[in-house]
């Protein structure tokens, strides 16, 4: 299949398609990497390396998953750490990959404990290849941090100075740094990444949380010799604090982002890029579901953008931000409330919505002769109902 | 085709319900070998030109084949989800999919042509897939319309005008070239196409074999197609108090069911058990539902008709006998012979390939029919076989799967 709409110029590199894996297991292993770039992926993020990656302490099991109602993965906790291949070995795989895909993006991952260390790394991948450098300034596990216990992300001066070192070692070649929406503020760390010199940001890790208890033994999960820790959660249930993130960087700092973290589908994708993502990058989706899904990625943003009449994929970066407000800057009159319309096509008196209004809502929803109505003068116009229907017969409307 | 609002919604449900299995087995077997969880996950992502698109890349008669592949054998039967009582509706999807007007891209042409004979679904999936890539196809048609046993045959219960419809609609285009009234040995020789084409496509699928016994020529005694073409007219001629069908295979039991449109009773006569019958469980079930009454262990000897214009079927009794190889073999019982009285008989007695048309144009047969290597390549250079002439008679499906096989190899060869 051809998709000729999905090219993007990034940082002044070509990306076939704006979809590129993320740092996980995926891109740990150089065979695994062929694999995915030969099924379309525009490039990779190589899995996060350090000087001295091959004592790095791998606990099993390091992943739990919670699933929705048919099975499918929705959230995602994992243990894991760094890669624990040595720096010359990942050296040597962006190397082959480059000869092997001249086209192909590649991106190390790096993390540093100093200057020296930040600089070794920067330098060595350069000159084996690397299109671009990733800094990974927010692992919730590891706290390789110049600041013990924290993430460098998690400070906007540590955010600055190790930044500036980076892009001091790497010159003209791009450098990204990937950081984490659990602070106060992600504009003040955005805005330090720029001061420091860096060319993008990657928003964001995954987010540090306790994926769940066992509730037999009491124990935390994952449960590893008895014990649990916290994980980085991560797929599509933290789509929402992706796109918060996304979009408070893109409004409040002009600097180029790559989205990542609860990408599913092409549609997921599309969302991260209108808060202002110019590259999409996915991680359990494609451990989930395989490499594979690239094709329906692309052929899904294409074929939208086909629909839609945009020229490119430019045309829809931020395009959501000149409507994203806080909620006191919303104009707006009591008569604007909206009203909830049952669809009877489509209805199937299931009256989840009925009980549901009922007991959350505003008792709004009444039943006659088996058919559901809305009480014009009870409906609020809330909308709580719509997301009830199992259905989707139920729209809000004007009044 | 229009669905409904609830339609639409247990469309989108079942889609989603896909678990999207790797290496799925419905995908296995499916004869055209459609990416069944991709084109699935593309409808419950709303992505329905993608869709569209898969479906017909490995199956131009999808909306066909979405109504009369036997699917509880093949693609739904295999379905994972089957394990736990309620697999994928596949021909559902497979439908919706079809029912979109997304256009497959054809290559320019490239300055090759191929003659096909037969414009059943054999041929015209052959067709197709040579103009996507760029080969010129001329087909030549002995009767004058397209589709083969499909468009006359098949019972209108089972198969929509608006299904073949899409599907011809998305073949017949200006490119593709077709002749009709020309009859491969009579006024169409193999030596003429091989002159003019890079190469020849048989597609002409089988002929109704009666069966050799006295009194098949008698008023009201039908060949199987003959009998299904008729049933297909508004208003069929009735044929009186009792029907008596011939034969076990999925043939005869589409008989036996639209024998009751124009008689009183049905009845099937098989020559072995029902344990034997080619027909699958849910047809026999179906026939057994609509009331047809079975009868097995009997082949008929003779038909005889009186001056009133009633049919007397003779038949004797068979016992099955074990053999090595195959299924048990009936022997006729001596003098168990025993008539049954009618007003109308129907010989679903299986269908053969036409030797003389072969033997004529200088291709080698056997037994089973003429000789083809894995390539359905016959004994003559570039003159292959596609669909029903080479396999005996199966499905739509299997056709458009030997036609991918040989296109694809044609396409090879150019
Ligand atoms: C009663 C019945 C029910 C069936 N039910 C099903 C079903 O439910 N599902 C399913 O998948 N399959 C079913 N089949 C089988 C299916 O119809 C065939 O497998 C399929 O039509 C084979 O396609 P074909 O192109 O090989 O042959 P055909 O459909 O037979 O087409 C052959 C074409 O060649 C033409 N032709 C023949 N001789 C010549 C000649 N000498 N010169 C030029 N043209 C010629 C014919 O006119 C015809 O157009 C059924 C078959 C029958 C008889
Ligand atoms: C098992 C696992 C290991 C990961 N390892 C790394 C890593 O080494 N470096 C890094 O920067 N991010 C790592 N991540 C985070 C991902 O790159 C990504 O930011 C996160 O998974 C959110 O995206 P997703 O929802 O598409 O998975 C890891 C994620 C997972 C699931
Ligand atoms: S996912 Fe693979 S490696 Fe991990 S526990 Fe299961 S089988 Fe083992
Ligand atoms: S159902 Fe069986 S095959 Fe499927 S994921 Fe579970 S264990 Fe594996
Ligand atoms: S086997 Fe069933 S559930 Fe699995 S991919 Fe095929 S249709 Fe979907």
């Amino acid at each position: 299949m051809i998709f000729d709409k999905v090219k993007i110029n990034f940082l002044g590199c070509e990306f076939e398609n704006p979809f590129i894996l993320a740092a996980t297991p995926s891109t740990d292993d150089s065979d695994m990497l062929v694999e995915a770039l030969y099924a379309g992926w525009a490039g990779a993020i190589l899995k996060t390396t350090a000087v001295g990656s091959s004592s790095v302490d791998l606990k099993y099991p390091m992943m739990y998953a919670i699933k929705d109602n048919s099975g499918n993965m929705m959230t995602l906790g994992n243990i894991d750490l760094i890669s624990e291949h040595p720096l010359i070995e990942v050296a040597r795989v962006v190397k082959k990959l480059k000869s092997k895909f001249p086209s192909k993006i590649i991106i190390p991952s790096i993390m540093g404990r100093n200057k020296k260390e930040w600089q070794l790394l920067t330098k060595t991948l350069i000159k084996s290849g690397a299109d671009m450098i990733e800094c990974s300034f927010s692992c919730p596990q590891g706290n390789i941090g110049e600041d013990p216990g924290r993430m460098l992300a998690q400070s906007a001066k540590a955010t600055e100075i190790a930044t500036s070192w980076v892009k001091e070692a790497a010159k003209d070649i791009p450098v990204l740094i990937k950081i984490t929406p659990q602070v106060t503020d992600i504009t003040e760390i955005a805005a330090a990444v720029k001061k420091g010199g860096g060319d993008a940001v990657v928003v964001t890790n995954s987010v540090l949380g306790l994926i769940g208890i066992d509730i037999e033994t009491g124990k935390p999960l994952p449960t590893v010799n008895g014990y649990g820790s916290y994980a980085g959660i991560t797929g599509p249930s933290v789509k929402p604090i992706t796109l918060k993130s996304i979009s408070q960087v893109a409004k409040g700092v002009g600097i180029p982002i790559l989205g990542v973290g609860g990408v599913s589908n092409y549609k997921d994708a599309i969302e991260l890029m209108m808060a202002g993502a110019s590259i999409v990058q996915i991680g359990t989706a494609a451990m989930y579901n395989g490499f594979r899904i690239i094709d329906s990625l692309n052929d899904g943003l294409n074929n939208y953008l086909l629909r839609k009449r945009f020229k490119n994929v430019n045309e829809i970066i931020g395009k959501a931000l000149p409507f994203l407000v806080g909620l006191d800057e919303i104009e707006y009159k009591k008569e604007d409330a909206p009203i909830a319309k049952i669809n009877q096509d489509k209805c199937i008196q299931c009256n989840k919505c009925y009980i549901a209004c009922y007991d959350g809502g505003h008792q709004a929803i009444f039943i006659e002769n088996d058919k559901l109505d809305v009480d014009k003068e009870k409906c609020v116009g809330c909308g709580f109902c719509t997301g009830v229907c199992p259905v989707d017969a139920i729209t809000l409307k004007k009044r | 085709m229009k669905y409904t609002e609830k339609e639409l919604i247990n469309i989108k449900n079942e889609a989603k319900r896909c678990l999207y299995c790797y290496d799925a087995p419905c995908i296995k077997a499916c004869p055209a070998k459609i990416n069944i969880p991709e084109f699935i996950k593309a409808i419950a992502e709303d992505n329905n030109k993608r869709a569209t698109l898969l479906v017909y890349e490995e199956n131009p008669l999808s909306a066909i084949c979405s109504e009369i592949c036997p699917t509880d054998e093949l693609c739904r039967g295999s379905c994972n989800l089957g394990k736990l009582g309620k697999p994928i509706n596949i021909p559902l999807l497979q439908n919706y999919a079809a029912s979109f007007k997304y256009a497959t891209i054809h290559n320019k042409y490239i300055g090759r042509k191929v003659a096909i004979v037969g414009a059943g679904p054999g041929g015209l999936a052959a067709a197709e897939f040579l103009l996507r890539a760029g080969i010129g196809v001329k087909i030549f048609e002995k009767e004058n319309h397209i589709g083969g046993i499909i468009d006359t045959i098949l019972p209108k219960e089972r198969i929509t005008e608006e299904a073949k419809k899409r599907d011809f609609e998305r073949i017949l285009k200006k490119e593709l070239k077709i002749e009709y009234n020309k009859a491969f040995g009579k006024n169409l020789f193999l030596k003429d196409l091989i002159k003019e084409y890079d190469a020849v496509i048989i597609a002409t699928g089988l002929y109704q074999k009666g069966i050799s016994i006295k009194g098949t020529g008698h008023k009201n005694v039908f060949l199987v197609n003959d009998f299904l073409h008729l049933n297909r007219l508004s208003r069929p001629k009735k044929l009186g108090h009792h029907i008596v069908v011939i034969g076990g295979g999925a043939a005869a039991i589409d008989c036996a069911i639209q024998a009751f449109k124009v008689g009183k009773k049905v009845s099937i006569y098989y020559r072995r058990s029902r344990a034997e019958m080619p027909a699958t469980k849910e047809e026999l079930e179906n026939a057994d539902n609509t009331g047809v009454s079975f009868n097995y262990l009997a082949s008929p000897i003779q038909i005889n008709r009186n001056n009133q214009g009633d049919l007397f079927v003779e038949f004797i009794e068979n016992k099955l006998v074990k053999v090595t190889l195959g299924r048990p073999k009936p022997i006729p019982i001596k003098d168990s012979n025993f008539k049954v009285k009618c007003s109308a008989v129907v010989l679903a007695t299986g269908q053969g390939y036409d030797k003389k048309i072969f033997q004529k144009m200088g291709i080698v047969l056997d037994n089973n029919g003429p000789v083809v290597g894995d390539d359905y390549q016959t004994s003559i250079d570039n003159v292959y076989l596609v669909g029903d002439v080479v396999n005996g008679g199966a499905t739509a499906v299997e056709a458009v799967k030997i036609a991918k096989m040989v296109t694809k190899l044609i396409k090879a060869e150019m």
